[in-house]
């Protein structure tokens, strides 16, 4: 990585000076943020293995970490962040060790392909992976997976794939997340694939980015058009084209679909989809068993790994430290004070959850993300499976509310506020959403119908430049106060 | 009052004596949004189609109390109209998802309730593939069954065809409307076009075709709009319904020879091939027609089409139109300027808000480009 540092001169008028200010152009090496995970997660695979000691020393690099960013811990508190932030127990760590070996497996596929190995087959966040992941010698990527991994070069490397957009002058109407991931193409970043599989849901931002993805990149490509509901009619629609996409993919890569991985994968699937669903209920107990930010990750790590084992060790870990946690609630019951649901975290730059419940014993109970309501996927046919699947993925986190009508989003944080006995709401107004913003006088009625109170900013969750980390604090602190969680 | 003077009255209103003739013989009013809802099926349900637009519109006040400040100028201000009451002889609207903001539309109209008749939501698939084509018949049968049902009646084939016919005489007016203006002495003016366009599209489709018919005997009779010569212009893009945009780009030196906006091309190209099932071949002309950006396999087509009619209209330049906030025409703008650029074609993405202010910036914009084109010929 290669920091430039150039200077800037703006003038103060008021105070008669020139404040001089630094400011940092990140540029980045070819593959480097791929580089960086593979060693982060390398890393993360031999530290977590031992959890204990692991625990201990985010610990003892909290006071550098933990509240605000600056030059000493640029490179590293992103990483600090996604390991909980020195809150979570050497359970938790336990648990993400086995994240850390699928996202090793994941993205060392993604390089083998740049050097030749086997064929990349691009994926929309939302397109099931076993569409790819169940062909024996085709590597499967999801390039939105960079909102989550661009920062792993530093705190700026998702403003530098941002501005690589930028420079090419596609505008910011489309959603961050989006533009984080053609900027990563922009940046060599990500190998160039050899087919495309992209999904017309659950936004404007994905379908623009689908065709902007496959202009740039020349490569053939297939769209799964998905119905607007998850009633039977419209799974089955999404499931056939699944099977479609997969004989495209047969047909455009040569290489025959390994039908009997796809039903190990399933299986598999089911059994994470069981811990996740319980934790999620977990959750719902008064004092909650805090683990939002482990299913947040957990929602993360099966967009790209789905139907991988390691995940299924993962969220049994993180099942038992929820069990201890309803065993002894005493020890949750000083940490909790009142619980929140959160609709959209800026999980980009910032971890705000673990940050709330340190300084004001706040505990995100659910989010939009990682909330966990997976129908069980019926393995007795192909036909069935794949339906499942095709489920599955209406289920997931941001899929769930953003498709179709609005009842999908008000259901969602209806029930939420019900099951999980919230005391507030917190939107962070995320910029890219642009049918979530359009919702905001719905769910305020929502809230003021369940008599809660609901926080609604104008942040960006995927870009630090539009509403700071300080910011978005002060007004969540300021929240807080006036709704007297906090004095 | 000449054709041309009427049409432009109707073009600035929202409702018209025409709808009220028609109520009064018992035929109801139905908005729909978009170019993929089958004007034929609500027309063959005994009801008039009206195209909803913003026409009129005095600010986003009320719209904004659903909406917020990410969203498109064009649904907070047709919210904000419906809210005041201005859409109140609508019986009933038929939305669709042409966008995440007009999808949002329709569940926040539904939700605020104003006195405009039934809220139905027609889902149109984001592509061109025959499994798309069953999808959209599927949601085609369920609109003929809801209108069936609404408006107690049969959307027998018969009545269908007849719809179909009429709704083929109006496209081939306008085309060759639109047609006329191929050659070098331009008969009407993308503003007067754009009239055109609205006002047909907010009358019973038997008052289109007789003004569309009084409007082509007058530029056949020889009307001319300009024998300068300006700048031939091609607009593309998403929403569109401003005369004073299309005043402003003509003022600056240019005449719109033609376009792909929704109330444009994307309306009357394409007949509905007769002869068929009705509902299937409404379905393969309405889903198949020149697409929009929200159709996510035909971004080939659409440059294509483009460069052909760029082409076959001796345009000099391209502009993209975008309303602030439309992410679908982000993507699409990036692409066709890309794509334009490889065929030496001049473009300029115009980014506005509907019925916004900033119109010096945009004059100069225009301005800048305009000279451009000319300086490089």
């Amino acid at each position: 990585m290669v920091f430039l540092l150039s200077l800037s001169f703006r003038p103060h008028w008021n105070r008669r000076i020139f404040c001089v200010e630094f400011r940092y152009h990140m540029e980045l090496k070819p593959y480097e943020i791929i580089e960086s995970v593979i060693a982060g997660a390398r890393l993360g695979t031999k530290v977590l293995d031992r959890p204990h000691l692991a625990w201990l020393g985010v610990k003892a690099a909290a006071p550098l970490m933990f509240h605000r960013e600056h030059r000493l811990n640029r490179a590293s508190r992103f990483g600090f962040q996604k390991i909980g932030s020195s809150r979570w127990s050497p359970g938790e760590l336990a648990a993400y060790k086995h994240d850390c070996i699928a996202t090793l497996a994941f993205f060392q596929r993604v390089l083998d392909a740049r050097d030749g190995r086997e064929p990349l087959v691009w994926l929309g966040w939302p397109v099931p992976i076993e569409v790819a992941s169940g062909f024996d010698d085709v590597a499967a990527f999801v390039p939105e997976a960079f909102m989550a991994i661009a920062n792993m070069v530093g705190t700026d490397g998702h403003v530098a794939c941002l501005e690589a957009v930028e420079r090419e002058g596609i505008s910011d109407d489309i959603c961050a997340m989006d533009r984080i991931s053609l900027g990563a193409y922009l940046l060599e970043q990500i190998p160039t694939p050899a087919a495309i599989v992209s999904v017309a849901h659950p936004c404007d931002a994905s379908r623009t980015t689908s065709q902007l993805m496959e202009y740039i990149s020349g490569a053939p490509a297939y769209t799964i058009d998905t119905a607007y509901t998850k009633e039977d009619a419209d799974v089955e629609l999404y499931s056939k084209n699944l099977f479609e996409a997969i004989a495209f993919l047969e047909d455009t890569l040569g290489r025959k679909y390994n039908w009997d991985k796809f039903r190990r994968m399933v299986v598999v699937l089911n059994e994470q989809n069981r811990y996740l669903n319980e934790i999620t209920h977990m959750n719902q107990s008064i004092p909650s068993a805090g683990l939002s930010l482990g299913l947040q990750t957990a929602w993360g790590s099966k967009i790209t790994g789905a139907g991988n084992p390691e995940l299924v060790e993962s969220a049994r870990a993180m099942y038992n430290v929820g069990r201890f946690r309803l065993r002894y609630p005493q020890l949750r019951r000083k940490v909790e004070k009142f619980r929140i649901i959160v609709a959209d975290m800026p999980i980009v730059f910032s971890e705000m959850s673990m940050w709330i419940e340190k300084t004001f014993g706040g505990v995100v109970v659910g989010d939009y993300i990682g909330d966990a309501i997976f129908p069980e996927i019926d393995c007795t046919s192909l036909e069935t499976m794949m339906m499942g699947v095709a489920r599955d993925r209406l289920y997931m986190g941001m899929v769930k509310q953003a498709h179709g009508a609005a009842r999908e989003t008000v259901d969602d944080l209806e029930r939420q506020i019900e099951q999980f006995s919230a005391d507030c709401v917190i939107q962070n107004g995320h910029q890219g959403c642009k049918h979530n913003r359009a919702l905001q006088r719905i769910v305020k009625d929502v809230c003021r119908r369940h008599d809660i109170p609901i926080l609604i900013m104008e942040a960006d969750i995927f870009d630090k430049r539009v509403m700071s980390e300080d910011e978005i604090k002060r007004e969540l602190t300021n929240f807080f106060v006036a709704n007297g969680f906090a004095s | 009052m000449t054709i041309f003077n009427e049409i432009r009255q109707l073009a600035q209103s929202t409702s018209n004596d025409y709808l009220t003739r028609a109520r009064h013989r018992g035929h109801p009013t139905v908005g729909y949004f978009c170019s993929y809802v089958p004007e034929e099926m609500i027309h063959a349900a005994g009801a008039v189609p009206y195209r909803m637009r913003a026409v009129g519109s005095e600010g986003t006040s009320l719209g904004d109390t659903y909406f917020s400040s990410a969203n498109c100028s064009f649904v907070r201000r047709v919210l904000d109209k419906g809210l005041r009451g201005d859409f109140d002889f609508l019986d009933g609207i038929v939305f669709m998802n042409g966008c995440d903001h007009n999808r949002r539309l329709f569940d926040n109209w539904s939700y605020a309730h104003p006195d405009t008749g039934f809220n139905y939501m027609l889902f149109v698939p984001h592509g061109r593939s025959e499994a798309c084509l069953a999808q959209y018949g599927n949601e085609l049968a369920k609109l003929g069954r809801f209108l069936e049902e609404r408006f107690d009646t049969e959307l027998t084939a018969e009545k269908l065809w007849n719809s179909v016919a009429l709704y083929n005489r109006k496209r081939a007016l306008l085309q060759e409307i639109a047609d006329s203006r191929r050659s070098a002495v331009v008969p009407i003016s993308g503003t007067e076009f754009l009239s055109l366009m609205l006002a047909v599209s907010v009358v019973p489709v038997e008052d289109a075709i007789a003004l569309l018919e009084q409007a082509l005997a007058e530029i056949r009779a020889g009307r001319i709009h300009t024998e300068q010569a300006v700048l031939r212009l091609f607009v593309t893009g998403s929403c569109l319904e401003e005369l004073s945009h299309l005043e402003l780009l003509e003022s600056a030196g240019g005449v719109v020879v033609a376009d792909a906006i929704c109330l444009g091309a994307r309306y009357f190209e394409r007949p509905v091939q007769v002869g068929r099932d009705p509902l299937a071949a409404l379905g393969e002309r309405y889903l198949r027609n020149l697409s929009c950006p929200r159709m996510m396999d035909d971004v080939a087509g659409r440059i294509a089409h483009v460069r052909e009619r760029v082409s076959d209209f001796g345009a000099d330049a391209v502009i993209l139109e975008k309303l602030e906030f439309c992410s679908m025409m982000s993507g699409e703008s990036y692409i066709s300027s890309h794509e334009l650029r490889k065929f030496d074609i001049p473009s300029i993405t115009l980014t506005r808000e509907l019925y916004g202010g900033g119109v010096g910036q945009l004059k100069t914009r225009i301005q800048a480009f305009y000279e451009k084109v000319i300086n490089r010929s």
